[in-house]
């Protein structure tokens, strides 16, 4: 679905990614770790083609993301860390305004999944008074709308708590399951450990571990391979030895 | 377009949604209000005093004072004697002040109305020269009036040869009727004069009354300004957040300015209606000028949020926001010619009027060099436009 290959990002002199490769398969979930200012973001946002890379190439689904990012935007849902809908506007206000721009008419689907995520009776609500797990829920229905293949997630459920975070992480599996591929960007180990199939670790630009979670033990040095969230949660730590 | 409307639509519903917004829009309400009450207290106040001091006391003599008191320019006190009347134009509590001697009205029966009348001006009151002549000109009606019906009843009388007096009575007043009803005194010639520190006051056509136009033209397009600048602000928030970057996935940055800048047109247009309905009613346009002020207003509209809106993609914050908003606004307003005449400040902040768009539209209302100003302020708008979608498709 994803294959990146020599990936790097310049910010004037400064080198934020740094010859990155890696491929994912579709219907995978892959956890995006590291400490902030890795690179996390500049690597999501580069495969959601809302930035270029400046050099290597981003491939998805067959078509080149860098060189054409029209080609591939509609297989793209992302969901930015921030909430990203309008607070003055109702939970329906914005999900006709966003489908409109997505050249989606039919919202059945979409009040379908509402239903399912329990959105359904604060539809006729302002954004501004939901609760924060039902705002990330609707921050990620949103970037849902026109059925993306593949969904880029920035941590998305940063500020709420474990019960709206586990919801959200079984919505996800929910998705993953219905053949979705889906980047995941968080620094909750905890929930990358339920959520996700495989890794993908970075610090100061690099990739430091790609792969399923079962070879991570092997990659990550004594003592933080004693728990798998202890490899997770001191990425910044192990990473320096 | 589809797209672009939905943007356009979009806005609209958020600048509506604001509270903010909707407690600015009672700005222009009051505004209208203020200067309809303004516009009536200036012309009670603007009335120049006059005396008449009446010794003739006939009825012809009374007929000129009655006139005189329909004027709306003066404001008039009729005394008993000539020496009150002196003292109030000594005190300057009147501007001038007039003497009608025992005997006038059979005088200008007579037509022999050359200094029949003693006037008492003052040389540091203004407009003395204007109401002389007003006031002369009711003088001189029933003389004109007389006149007029003396000669009408010699010709009826050539042309019959013979005429009861009755008929002539008859004659003689059908025709001063007539004559007067014809009467209609104006001022042959608009009499300016510099006053103090308040700019330019005009004599006005008693039959042209009109609002307070120094007011309300500098006043629409400082508010209109002034919503360009309270509807551009989302802007600010909007370009830092990551809500742009997520509809930059479905729609081009063109689709994203072009919709904006038609829903904050749009909004301007309705400001603008009001605007131009109550000028409309209030007399300050006529059917004439109406198409040019509205052409006018709507290209000032279209560069003014075209500007601001360029400028709110280059500024950080809502603070910044404010402190700009109220230097663009008081600068351009003030030096721009429109509340303050030009000539009243120095030539060096002169040369800002002319960076000022008020100045230009102003400008292109009252003078004759519209049609290249209006087309220099469109072409400005599309080239703002233009920048602006450039800098909202800046990758993030």
């Amino acid at each position: 679905m994803i294959t990146l290959s020599h990936v790097s990002k310049k910010y004037g002199k400064k080198t934020v990614l740094h010859d990155i490769s890696f491929s994912v398969q579709a219907g995978e979930i892959t956890g995006v770790v590291g400490p902030n200012g890795a690179g996390k973001s500049t690597l999501l946002k580069c495969i959601a083609t809302m930035m270029p890379p400046t050099s290597g190439l981003i491939i998805i689904d067959g078509s080149n993301a860098a060189a054409d990012p029209q080609a591939v935007r509609h297989l793209i849902g992302y969901v930015p860390q921030e909430i990203a809908v309008y607070q003055e506007l109702t939970v329906k206000q914005n999900i006709e305004f966003f489908a409109k721009l997505a050249g989606k008419r039919d919202l059945r689907a979409i009040q379908e999944r509402c239903e399912e995520w329990q959105l359904m009776p604060h539809y006729r609500k302002k954004v501004k008074h939901l609760s924060g797990g039902n705002q990330r829920k609707l921050n990620i229905l949103v970037a849902l709308l026109h059925d993306p293949q593949l969904l880029i997630l920035d941590e998305p459920t940063v500020g709420i708590d474990i019960a709206a975070k586990q919801e959200i992480v079984s919505y996800l599996k929910q998705l993953a399951y219905e053949g979705k591929t889906i980047l995941y960007s968080s620094h909750d180990a905890q929930e990358l450990q339920m959520l996700c199939d495989s890794y993908l670790i970075m610090k100061e630009g690099e990739l430091l571990f790609y792969g399923p979670k079962e070879r991570l033990r092997q990659h990550v040095p004594y003592p933080y391979n004693q728990s798998f969230t202890d490899s997770l949660a001191h990425v910044g730590e192990w990473a320096n030895r | 377009m589809g797209r672009t409307f939905a943007i356009a639509v979009n806005r609209i519903r958020l600048l509506i949604a604001s509270r903010r917004n909707a407690l600015l829009l009672l700005l222009p309400v009051l505004f209208l209000a203020g200067i309809d009450r303004f516009a009536g207290e200036t012309v009670s106040e603007s009335k120049i005093p006059i005396v008449i001091a009446d010794s003739d006391e006939s009825e012809i003599s009374q007929q000129v004072v009655s006139a005189i008191k329909k004027n709306p320019v003066l404001k008039v006190l009729v005394v008993g004697n000539e020496t009150e009347a002196q003292e109030l134009v000594e005190t300057q509590k009147a501007a001038a002040g007039f003497h009608f001697p025992e005997g006038m009205g059979e005088e200008l029966l007579a037509n022999e109305a050359d200094e029949i009348v003693t006037v008492w001006t003052t040389p540091t009151v203004i407009s003395t020269a204007a109401v002389q002549e007003m006031v002369a000109a009711e003088i001189l009606r029933p003389s004109a009036n007389s006149l007029g019906a003396e000669t009408a009843v010699d010709y009826a009388i050539k042309a019959q040869g013979k005429m009861s007096k009755i008929e002539q009575d008859q004659l003689w007043k059908e025709v001063w009727e007539y004559s007067d009803s014809q009467w209609s005194t104006k001022p042959l010639m608009t009499i300016q004069d510099r006053v103090m520190g308040s700019g330019t006051v005009t004599v006005p056509d008693p039959n042209q009354p009109r609002p307070s136009p120094n007011l309300y033209l500098p006043g629409t397009l400082a508010i209109m300004m002034l919503f360009a600048f309270a509807w551009s602000g989302w802007a600010i928030q909007e370009k830092n957040s990551t809500i742009t970057s997520r509809l930059f996935l479905t729609i081009k940055p063109r689709q994203y300015v072009a919709g904006n800048l038609i829903a904050m047109l749009l909004l301007q247009s309705v400001l603008l209606a009001g605007f131009i309905l109550y000028g409309k009613q209030a007399s300050y346009w006529d059917a004439e000028e109406l198409p040019k002020a509205v052409a006018t207003l709507l290209i000032y509209a279209f560069l003014i949020t075209a500007f601001v809106f360029w400028l709110a993609h280059h500024v950080h914050s809502m603070k910044s926001w404010g402190m700009i908003t109220i230097t663009v606004l008081l600068l351009s307003s003030l030096f721009s010619g429109t509340f303050i005449p030009l000539n009243e400040i120095s030539e060096r902040l002169q040369q800002i009027a002319y960076f000022t768009p008020q100045f230009w539209a102003s400008d292109s209302m009252q003078g004759s060099i519209s049609f290249p100003v209006l087309a220099g302020m469109a072409a400005l708008g599309l080239l703002m436009a233009a920048l602006t979608t450039q800098k909202a498709g800046v990758q993030r």
